[in-house]
């Protein structure tokens, strides 16, 4: 197995892996996307709301905020002993804001306030409703750890996935540049003896092989690398595109050893 | 993770993975079939989402339950790789 | 359950012996349902 970075932010990631199987590299966009469990607000009590949207909508527009998580302190609401909800599985936020007689006032995700500093909106400048002068909206939400394939406020990573790295294989060319004005990604170039991949462009074909169709005399050829995969992903800010990548796969091996000790006991 | 065994013979074992969903299931079924010993390994949802998947392997006389485990095993080795080589690149 | 006059804004108690809905004090016949005091708990999905 090979990892090869090719970029990485606090958001999100694009990295090559290879000499793997579309098994694990599909196990691992799915669990990035449905089985990293992170934090989201489940249920809301409302003290006063008397903003013009039904609580219900207020209720919703909190859930899908993203907060900040640390994946080892909290335990899936679902896999935790108690029923009711503790410490170990929940988290209260609580927001209070008024607006001021005769003026507006817009409610920001960064205006829920946490009991636990580490846990707070990924994003504080999310809008949730916007307050006519003497309105107010007074809440307490109680956040719950949970999956991203029993709701999507769940969902750690957003917009997951591979495609093969493309393999492109130029025999016999007669330099017509044909493939060369064809290739809508600008990845061919004609070189001294033959059309020639750019530097560095390789990773940017789409694969739609207009090239080979382009090409009159069968000299190009377009197929993928089945081991190889080009990886993006995006974090909704619950955790870091690296933590969500390590999650991910702890996710996975706890998975496997689960299995594991289960058959152990059979 | 819950495991209802439906049947099981010397050779074979077809098991209900109450929970689970083709992330697993997918990977579990490669590796299974990695091995030269089974001769079929696949799984089945009735319905996708009311229905729990159904696993089912078929070895040339070798344990299944030791099949599957070994899979899973392999599967935990092809994670501890993954982190290793990750963690190595980002140094 | 607390109504109040959308005229004088006063509360209104209903009486449902009378078959109209109607304030007491200046006879305005819109009432509105004020929200309870209560806390109300709901799932956030």
């Amino acid at each position: 197995m090979d990892i090869d970075i090719l970029e990485l932010s606090d958001r999100s990631a694009r990295f090559i892996l290879s000499d793997v199987d579309a098994a694990f590299a599909n196990g691992l966009r799915r669990t990035m996307l449905a089985d990293v469990p992170t934090l989201a607000i489940d249920e809301v009590n409302i003290y006063n709301n008397t903003s013009v949207l039904y609580d219900e909508q207020v209720a919703l527009r909190l859930a899908l905020v993203p907060l900040l998580t640390s994946f080892d302190e909290f335990t899936p609401h679902e896999e935790c002993s108690c029923e009711e909800g503790c410490p170990a599985c929940t988290i209260s936020l609580t927001l209070s804001v008024e607006a001021p007689m005769g003026e507006e006032k817009t409610v920001y995700s960064g205006d829920l306030v946490s009991a636990d500093p580490k846990v707070k909106a990924a994003d504080s400048n999310i809008p949730v409703v916007k307050l006519k002068g003497g309105q107010q909206l007074v809440l307490e939400a109680i956040a719950k750890m949970g999956y991203g394939h029993d709701h999507a406020k769940w969902q750690a990573g957003v917009a997951c996935g591979y495609k093969n790295v493309p393999v492109i294989n130029i025999e016999g060319c007669d330099l017509c540049e044909k493939c060369v004005e064809a290739c809508p990604r600008d990845i061919l170039a004609l070189g001294e003896e033959s059309a020639e991949v750019v530097d560095d462009r390789l990773l940017n074909c789409s694969l739609c092989k207009q090239c080979v169709e382009a090409c009159g005399i069968d000299a190009i050829s377009v197929s993928e690398n089945d081991t190889s995969f080009i990886f993006t992903l995006e974090s909704d800010g619950s955790y870091s595109a690296e933590e969500l990548i390590i999650n991910a796969v702890n996710t996975i091996r706890t998975k496997a050893s689960t299995l594991d000790n289960i058959l152990g006991e059979l | 993770m819950e495991l209802k065994i439906i049947e099981k013979k010397d050779d074979e074992i077809k098991v209900e993975i109450k929970g689970e969903s083709h992330t697993l299931l997918n990977m579990l079924k490669h590796f299974l079939l990695e091995d030269e010993h089974v001769d079929i390994a696949s799984y089945d949802m009735l319905h996708v989402s009311i229905s729990e998947p159904v696993f089912y392997v078929r070895t040339d006389g070798k344990d299944p339950v030791q099949a599957i485990r070994d899979a899973a095993v392999k599967l935990t080795a092809e994670c501890d790789e993954f982190t290793g080589v990750f963690e190595k690149t980002l140094a | 359950m607390d109504y109040k006059c959308t005229r004088c804004k006063r509360a209104v108690e209903i009486d449902y012996q009378y078959t109209g809905i109607r304030c007491p004090y200046c006879g305005n016949r819109i009432l509105v349902k004020g929200r309870p005091t209560t806390i109300k708990t709901l799932k956030a999905e």
